[in-house]
């Protein structure tokens, strides 16, 4: 019977839990991901210099000698917000 | 609205057009629920509509009223022709701006995308949603909608690395699932008369930095309209863990359904993206 020195067994470092890879499926829905992102020219209508409320709007006004276009609009049966799109 | 977004505001010429600007907006059930400065604008503008499909009001740089218009907007007279109507809609825009003296910026800033955001420089400090939809008859969500929702404790919780695995329902996720629906529902409130679902949530592997998990299952959604919308699909997301601490680093996601549009189905497809990274 081979005798295992207790000298090397002692040595031996703590095994390090596997590392491995990302599965096939993280991938697949990551790619599916950047697929299903829309573009910069798809997002165009975000590319306005838009200001998160008519206060925010003022203030940078005044400090930029800019001119504000406030854009308003109702909806009686649904939540409304022109901004997100959920009008 | 969605046409007003998609074929009107996002044609390329009224986008330069409204360069020079700062662009806010404001949107309620109606003109009583304005708050005091928006009523201030409105009240100046002189506009008379008490239900605004949608009004542009021009200020200068300390706020006071130059000129406002209520913009005609009707996609069936331009035959749904989104070209057609963008056009039509970047003349009203000069009409308005039409002989307004505007400062003029020396060096103007490249345009960059302001997207809808969340509080908070913690990584993740909430989700984006970015619903995108296919090309339909009538030319409908042209422009994408876009929503962010904080990351709260209870999704942190629910969210935790599956290290044995387990389910994830859509009451869980129901914050973000709220999102998943098309604009423009006529007869809805803007919410849901269900969300059902359940997905399986297991670990994915690893490496060097990270833990991977995934979470994917079919989720039904019926709408508050009155003819209850409902479509289903499969939701498919993509977690990132920190090794150390097995803490939650990112999301990723994507939704695919076809949703109902009068006589149409029209094919939605939801990308989930955790904010700020």
């Amino acid at each position: 019977m081979a005798i295992f020195p207790l000298a090397l067994l002692l040595a031996t470092p703590a095994i390090e839990p596997q590392v491995t890879k990302p599965n096939a499926k993280v991938q697949e829905i990551e790619g599916r991901f950047k697929a299903a992102r829309p573009d910069e020219k798809r997002l165009a209508f975000y590319s306005l210099d838009w200001a998160m409320s008519l206060t925010e709007a003022k203030a940078r006004a005044k400090n930029e000698n800019r001119p504000i276009l406030l854009i308003l609009n109702t909806n009686i049966t649904a939540g409304t917000n022109f901004f997100s799109g959920h009008t | 609205m969605d046409h007003v977004r998609g074929s009107s505001l996002a044609w390329p010429d009224s986008l330069e057009t409204l360069r020079p600007f700062i662009v806010t907006w404001w949107s309620g059930r109606t003109i009583e629920d304005m708050p005091a400065d928006i009523a201030a604008v409105f009240s100046a503008s002189g506009i008379q509509h008490s239900h605004i499909n949608l009004a542009l009001v021009a200020l200068d740089s300390k706020g006071e009223v130059l000129r406002s218009t209520v913009p005609w907007v009707n996609p069936p007279s331009f035959g749904f022709d989104a070209e057609a109507q963008g056009r039509n809609f970047n003349a009203q825009l000069d009409e308005l701006l039409s002989g307004l003296k505007l400062p003029v910026a020396n060096n103007p800033a490249k345009p960059k995308l302001t997207l809808p955001d969340v509080a908070g420089k913690t990584q993740p400090s909430g989700v984006r949603i970015l619903l995108t939809f296919a090309e339909n008859r009538l030319n409908h969500y042209r422009t994408p909608i876009v929503e962010a929702v904080a990351l709260t404790d209870a999704l942190r919780k629910s969210l935790r690395y599956p290290a044995v695995g387990g389910t994830l329902t859509a009451a869980q996720l129901k914050p973000w699932l709220e999102q998943i629906y098309p604009a423009a529902i006529m007869d809805g409130q803007g919410g849901f008369q269900k969300i059902a679902g359940k997905l399986e949530f297991k670990a994915a592997g690893s490496d060097s930095t990270y833990h991977y998990a995934v979470a994917e299952g079919d989720v039904q959604f019926v709408l508050d309209n009155a003819n209850g919308s409902s479509y289903h699909g499969t939701l498919s997301i993509a977690l990132k863990y920190r090794r150390s601490d097995k803490g939650l680093f990112s999301v990723r996601g994507v939704f695919e359904a076809d949703v109902p549009k009068g006589p149409e189905w029209i094919h939605m497809t939801a990308a989930l993206e955790s904010l700020p990274k």
